[in-house]
């Protein structure tokens, strides 16, 4: 029994990840606010202690700072050009090279990293693991030292960084913030000597609700060019609290490959980038799936094979309402489960053999009836089910997400699954155009990934292999899905990868396919799935509906 | 674990992003964990999607110890708990939902819900009363010590204990006329 029960396993769906992340990219965005409200220390923090991805954006953060400070400080610095001789000189510099490292507390981080705007190469040494963004070629290298890898993928739709265009673009953003925090930050500037050079020496008070942050840029009094960063961060009794520091040099070369960022040649070397001629069909798919029909009925059945009665019966029906935003999904089921099996042929007999006569029976059936009701008003998302045995609804309270869109949750995720496909993330395998028999019969176009399989902690993922055949004649369509998990697949590098491992641990085998037995096509033009067979469910999908009366208002749910 | 020891402690050190790594690490169990308790998977990732939402907003309030897988099986139980309660208020929730209402194609596992096997196991959970079901499924799926579900449960380490026994008996009599083994 127990082992039964750890053999369930789900997966959590693209829309729950999408929630999340959404979700945390809000509170980082807004915890990232606050940390350039109250600026040097949290940004110092969130430089040092962020994946490669922050750190790697760190020159770019310092001088948007820099530049923020020089805007917020204005009264002061205006009237002298230093400040801003010493922006434009790093900014002519082709490459900025910085080690940092910063001491909060017992804690001490660093790291380095070499960014040029003019070559759009960002380069991270984090503790050893190296990674180099060529946004030029699009394409990265990461060099993981455990594993004495490097992994060679495509960027996609990562953006050099973070989308901007020059530094200036960063600098306006953080201008924006930092000048909502500006009262009673202090600008002086003295000269002096630092490692036998002459320099300038700007320091900043910024007051904190807590103590009071210090910066001190120290720059070439005849470059320019800043050498060092450095805060402190003190609490109200002037005890150090944050300590770091930031020391640029700015080489005429900086690390071409991932070799001279300080990879060994040894390495071996994967390859996980997607080629250019899948991305231009995924590409070309995207916009198609953008294009989908936005106003639809789906009606979905699903089936089961039943051993003990020998038989596969259908054992759920859900229909989907959707006008543009407006979404109401309907699940219908027997009242009576195991009595609906002891009672097969009768049942069977009164739903009819035709898909329409089906449904009929589901949806109008004395022995059926609708278990669950979910609606989004635009708004709100209202959740009503109802009892088995009492046929009594009852009402979750609504929950408000105004952001949600479920226009292709229904439609498109059976005519255009691949919603999630990334690009530009280690460890995800490549995408790859495949010429099949199948693909080459139908004439479609195959897209094929390759997972492989992976240990975890309680369990082992078999190496999964996914076939999208899309239909360039329809649309782009999937015109056919297949999953393959298979324990001895050919595309498993590691072969001993379960050796050690429990069998009770390790996955089934098994394969799913799906193929659209029917196409359909709205009065513009648009194709879509009308029916889609596979091993556990058919739909109907009607693009022309006629919606009854109210059905997207929550005040016409069931009570 | 050790893995664990380091997402707790960057995310004590306020690094938020850590949050997207727990998530990556732990979704997967913890919707199949909701899904157990609630037989309903929709419901399910609704609470797993509160959790991790009270999760993000009290990120700056507190500090965790202890087990992080622990922790946010606890919590997704006390969320299904609660869900279970306001079901209760107006009748219980339905057996079968335990499917979503759209499938979505790119879930490589999710197929394995439809499952002859487990799809019973899923029906015969439903019939099991919740507090056994949730000693079940806590003690089995997510490795909980007795002692622990009692504390959540308010109970003593005996009557949870039993809660167990009777939820093994009547799940083995009620797979054992459905499920081929």
């Amino acid at each position: 029994m127990d082992k039964l029960i750890k053999k369930l396993q789900l997966k959590a769906s693209a829309e729950l990840d999408k929630r999340v992340h959404d979700d945390i990219s809000k509170a980082l965005a807004e915890s990232e606010k606050k940390q350039s409200a109250v600026p040097q220390p949290d940004i110092w923090s969130t430089v040092m202690k962020n994946p490669i991805a922050k750190l790697a954006s760190a020159a770019v953060i310092i001088i948007a700072m820099l530049v923020g400070i020089h805007q917020f400080a204005g009264p002061v610095y205006v009237a002298t050009p230093a400040f801003a001789k010493m922006i434009e000189a790093m900014k002519k510099m082709p490459w900025a090279h910085a080690f940092l490292k910063m001491q909060r507390e017992f804690h001490k981080e660093q790291g380095q990293l070499w960014y040029s705007f003019a070559s759009r190469i960002e380069a991270i040494n984090e503790d050893g693991k190296l990674t180099l963004f060529d946004h030029n070629k699009q394409v990265a290298y990461a060099y993981d030292p455990c594993t004495e890898q490097i992994t060679i993928f495509s960027l996609g739709e990562r953006k050099f960084a973070g989308g901007a265009g020059s530094p200036w673009e960063l600098m306006e953003k953080t201008v924006e913030v930092l000048s909502e925090y500006n009262e009673g930050v202090q600008v002086t500037r003295r000269s002096d000597e630092y490692n036998g050079r002459n320099v300038e020496i700007h320091k900043v008070r910024v007051p904190r609700k807590v103590g009071i942050e210090e910066w001190l840029f120290v720059a070439d009094s005849d470059t320019h060019l800043i050498m060092t960063l450095k805060l402190r961060g003190y609490d109200s009794d002037g005890n150090v609290m944050v300590h770091g520091e930031m020391t640029f040099d700015y080489p005429d070369d900086g690390p071409a490959d991932i070799y001279e960022l300080g990879a060994p040649r040894s390495a071996a070397v994967i390859d996980d980038r997607t080629k250019p001629e899948a991305e231009e069909i995924f590409n070309t798919y995207k916009a198609y799936r953008r294009n989908a029909p936005s106003r639809y009925i789906v009606v979905q059945a699903h089936y089961t094979n039943i051993e003990r009665i020998g038989a596969v019966v259908i054992d759920e029906v859900t229909r989907v309402y959707t006008d543009g935003r407006l979404q109401r999904s309907e699940k219908y089921q027997v009242f009576d489960w195991l009595e609906y099996l002891d009672n097969w042929p009768k049942y069977s007999a009164q739903m009819g053999n035709t898909f329409d006569s089906q449904i009929k029976w589901w949806t109008r059936s004395e022995y059926s009836g609708c278990r669950l009701i979910k609606l989004y008003d635009n708004e709100y998302r209202y959740t009503v089910t109802r009892d088995l045995k009492t046929k009594r609804w009852s009402s979750k309270p609504p929950v408000h997400d105004p952001e949600r869109n479920y226009l292709l949750s229904g439609l498109g995720s059976w005519s255009w699954p691949l919603s999630n496909l990334s690009f530009g993330v280690p460890g995800e395998p490549p995408i790859t155009v495949l010429e099949d028999e199948y693909s080459k019969q139908n004439k479609l176009i195959c897209l094929q990934r390759l997972w492989q399989g992976q240990v975890h902690k309680d369990s082992a993922t078999l190496p999964c292999k996914r076939l999208w055949y899309l239909n360039p004649q329809r649309d782009y369509i999937c015109q056919r899905f297949e999953e393959h998990y298979l324990r001895n697949a050919p595309w498993q590098r590691d072969k001993s990868w379960l050796e050690g491992v429990a069998p009770d641990r390790v996955s089934a085998e098994r394969t799913r396919i799906r193929e659209v037995t029917e196409f359909g096509q709205t009065d513009t033009g648009q194709w879509y799935a009308k029916r889609i067979g596979g091993n556990n469910a058919v739909i109907f999908l009607d693009t022309d509906p006629e919606f009854p009366e109210g059905i997207f208002d929550p005040v016409n749910l069931p009570k | 674990m050790l893995e664990d020891k380091l997402l707790i402690w960057k995310f004590n050190r306020g690094n938020r992003d850590v949050l997207r790594s727990i998530y990556e690490k732990y979704k997967d169990d913890l919707v199949t964990l909701a899904a157990a308790l609630l037989v309903d998977v929709s419901s399910a990732e609704d609470a797993v999607h509160d959790v991790f939402v009270s999760f993000i907003k009290s990120a700056e309030k507190f500090r965790l110890t202890g087990s992080l897988k622990g922790y946010l099986a606890t919590c997704v139980a006390n969320n299904a708990r609660n869900t279970n309660k306001a079901g209760q208020r107006h009748g219980s929730i339905g057996l079968d939902e335990a499917a979503p209402i759209v499938s979505d194609s790119n879930r490589p596992e999710f197929s394995v819900i439809f499952g002859e096997e487990l799809r019973q196991l899923s029906w015969a959970l439903a019939q099991l009363p919740y507090q056994q079901r949730e000693v079940l499924i806590l003690h089995v799926y997510s490795g909980m010590k007795f002692k622990a579900i009692a504390g959540q449960q308010g109970v003593s380490i005996n009557t949870a204990q039993g809660r167990y026994r009777y939820a093994v008996d009547k799940l083995r009599s009620l797979l054992n006329g459905e499920v081929k083994k």
